[in-house]
């Protein structure tokens, strides 16, 4: 493996040929008209056109991804996360062209693609999974019996549904009967299927996942575990390694039934087993396994010390992971990950597209910044907003939240709203400090309010924008503008671009 | 020379400069009441702004768009962002009052509209349903106000930052 071919973009684009540098290979980076003068392609040794900005298009296009790995001679494809990353018809197409395939064996995740077959793996495995039973018969008393198995309070799912339609919580024996008629009604109304099932609903359930190595001499090992809980509606705001509320042996016992779940697949590469932990049962269930990797992969690398891109490089060109990893895996202090997204978190987190007028990362003892963006970059709208990931690691959780929110002041994006303001009153919220957080608390504590957001301005920004919006222009015409009563007739914010100030008028 | 802006807490800012000994004289009338300062302001090569107060220096990062000053500095707060962006509020010429522009925040579809020119609006009604990415964005009048102009319909394709709604200000209005 000499070269490899990135189909990806943005920050895990660029991230990737940081990897491939590391080990000497090329990086051969793709890109859609949209993106033609884009960071990643920056990044990148050699990159070609794939399509027109639509991903459908250009980064979902098999035939012209495998055609520029031809053309550049790539021998291995790195599919990073989100588009190909996860689809068996690529990966064997990848495999069919005769290039490695930077990633778990198509055989290996075919069988946990749905939910329903992954927990049977995950049984199989040992795993545990959260108690559910099918209803066949919906009498009342095998209702209540299969209900008082499984334990209250539980969910009632459709079994061919999805998007969390038709699911009714029920929290007593009584309300059960009018959940499942609701269940059956909507569910053959939605997916023509009046079949469900029920599972144990886990309350304040924390979000816990386990990286995981396998290698193609048939080792599989963890990287110990992430947990992420401050989700805004299912999607991921905040990531950290560890989670500081398991023991050691609730940490042993969710990490090695993540192992053993990737044993089970034969897993090869780096991939996530996520469980939900049930804080009052002490107890962690199998939810399902991600076959690719992450996107808050550096919070891991970061406590353990690790390239988890380089690994996964090493074990596609058939190294060990006891070479890989010689020495074993141990955590050390703690990490924390935030995303910067371009949008809008006070109007309905809508997306932002423009040219980023000016953008400064940080840059600071103890923090990493993975950006696909710098000043002058535009963001197209065409595709995921995430403009980079900024990640701190400190000694302990507080050393670690306390370098990522003093990160975060320093960070500067001009040209689209960002969710920096919201990220930093989330981690100064007394519920985060504490580690008081479940799956569902930011939804709970701020429903559609958008925290941080629309904070008066401090006094240097005034003066800032008093400089900018009106000292600028009449420095540099000020005679005219002193001695001018009405409006001008320049407009001042056009010559501001051109303007140069010393100092006093 | 006035210029009025708006702050992201909604606060209506009017600004003033004008050159004197020490730099420019600055002042702001907030909803907080009236500011004078004076200021010398450097630019440092790298583009970066340096104010200085009372023989004080503070950096700051200012860049500017067409309907926008973007200002980043240190002082706002443990738990704040530095980083602000104030919307320019155009004094439009021949109008009675202070025009706000209500814009779309993305590139879209206009799925409702659902006011009228002429319509009396309170601070955070809905104006104009967007929809981008399958999601649906309702954008609400920033403040109490009259609908002076309606710039969309229902069904309309619109740029992200187009103008939809021209609101007249209530305090112009009153």
């Amino acid at each position: 493996m000499h070269k490899i071919l990135i189909a990806n973009r943005g920050e895990i684009a660029v991230r990737i040929a940081r990897g491939c540098h590391v080990l000497g290979m090329r990086a051969v980076a793709v890109y859609s008209e949209a993106d033609a003068l884009a960071r990643h392609v920056r990044a990148a040794d050699e990159a070609v056109c794939v399509g027109p900005a639509e991903s459908a298009l250009s980064y979902l296009n098999v035939p012209a991804i495998l055609a520029a790995a031809k053309k550049t001679g790539a021998d291995a494809i790195h599919p990073g996360y989100g588009f190909l990353s996860e689809n068996v018809d690529f990966m064997r197409a990848v495999v069919a062209a005769g290039l490695t395939w930077i990633g778990p064996p198509a055989d290996a995740i075919a069988p946990i693609q749905s939910k329903t077959a992954a927990k049977a793996v995950a049984q199989a495995a040992g795993v545990p999974t959260a108690p559910s039973a099918i209803l066949d018969d919906l009498g009342d008393a095998a209702l209540l019996k299969a209900a008082e198995l499984v334990g209250f309070p539980l969910l009632v799912k459709p079994q061919d549904g999805g998007g969390g339609k038709g699911m009714q919580r029920v929290d007593k024996p009584a309300d059960l009967r009018n959940a499942v008629d609701t269940a059956r009604r909507i569910s053959q109304a939605a997916f023509g299927s009046d079949k469900l099932f029920i599972e144990r609903y886990v309350e304040d359930a924390r979000h816990v996942e386990v990286q995981v190595l396998g290698d193609t001499h048939g080792t599989t090992v963890h990287c110990f575990e992430r947990e992420c809980s401050v989700q805004r509606r299912h999607q991921k705001v905040i990531e950290e390694s560890p989670c500081n509320v398991l023991t050691p042996a609730e940490r042993a016992a969710i990490c090695e039934s993540g192992r053993a779940f990737a044993a089970q697949v034969g897993y090869v590469g780096a991939g996530t087993v996520e469980f939900l932990f049930d804080p009052q049962r002490r107890a962690h269930y199998f939810l399902e396994m991600n076959t690719r990797l992450q996107v808050e992969h550096p919070v891991s690398e970061a406590v353990i010390g690790a390239d988890l891109v380089v690994a996964q490089l090493r074990i596609a060109r058939g190294e060990k992971l006891d070479d890989i990893l010689a020495g074993g895996v141990t955590q050390r202090g703690h990490a924390i990950e935030v995303r910067i997204y371009a949008e809008d978190p006070a109007n309905g987190y809508a997306p932002q597209a423009g040219t980023l007028l000016r953008v400064r990362w940080p840059d600071a003892p103890f923090v990493r910044v993975d950006a696909g963006f710098e000043s002058g970059d535009s963001v197209p709208m065409h595709y995921d907003p995430m403009l980079a990931k900024i990640i701190a690691w400190g000694r302990d959780r507080e050393d670690a939240r306390l370098r990522l929110m003093a990160a975060l002041r320093e960070t500067v994006v001009h040209g689209v709203l960002t969710n920096v303001p919201m990220l930093l009153a989330l981690l100064a919220e007394p519920a985060y400090v504490a580690s008081e957080v479940h799956t569902g608390w930011l939804d709970k504590r701020f429903g559609n309010e958008a925290p941080g957001m629309g904070s008066a301005a401090g006094t240097t920004a005034l003066a800032a924008l008093a400089a900018a919006g009106l000292g600028g222009p009449l420095a540099a015409t000020s005679a005219q503008a002193a001695t001018s009563s009405g409006p001008s007739t320049a407009d001042p914010w056009t010559a501001l671009a051109g303007w140069r100030m010393g100092g006093a008028a | 020379m006035k210029r009025i802006f708006e702050a992201p807490d909604a606060a209506r800012l009017e600004l003033t400069a004008s050159p004197s000994p020490g730099g420019l004289l600055l002042s702001w009338t907030a909803p907080g009441g009236q500011t004078s300062l004076e200021v010398l302001a450097r630019r440092a090569p790298n583009g970066d702004w340096l104010l200085e107060q009372d023989g004080i220096t503070r950096p700051a990062q200012i860049s500017v768009d067409r309907q926008n000053v973007w200002v980043s500095s240190l002082d706002a707060g443990d738990d704040r962002s530095g980083t602000v962006r104030f919307r320019r509020v155009e004094a439009k010429r021949g109008a009675a009052g202070v025009d706000l522009g209500v814009r779309s925040p993305m590139t879209g579809r206009v799925v409702a509209v659902n006011v009228q020119e002429g319509d009396t609006v309170e601070k955070g009604q809905p104006l104009v349903v967007v929809e981008a990415m399958k999601m649906e964005h309702v954008l609400r009048a920033p403040r109490a106000g009259q609908v002076r102009k309606v710039a969309c319909q229902a069904g309309q394709f619109v740029e992200g930052g187009a103008e939809l709604v021209e609101l007249l200000d209530a305090i112009a209005v009153s």
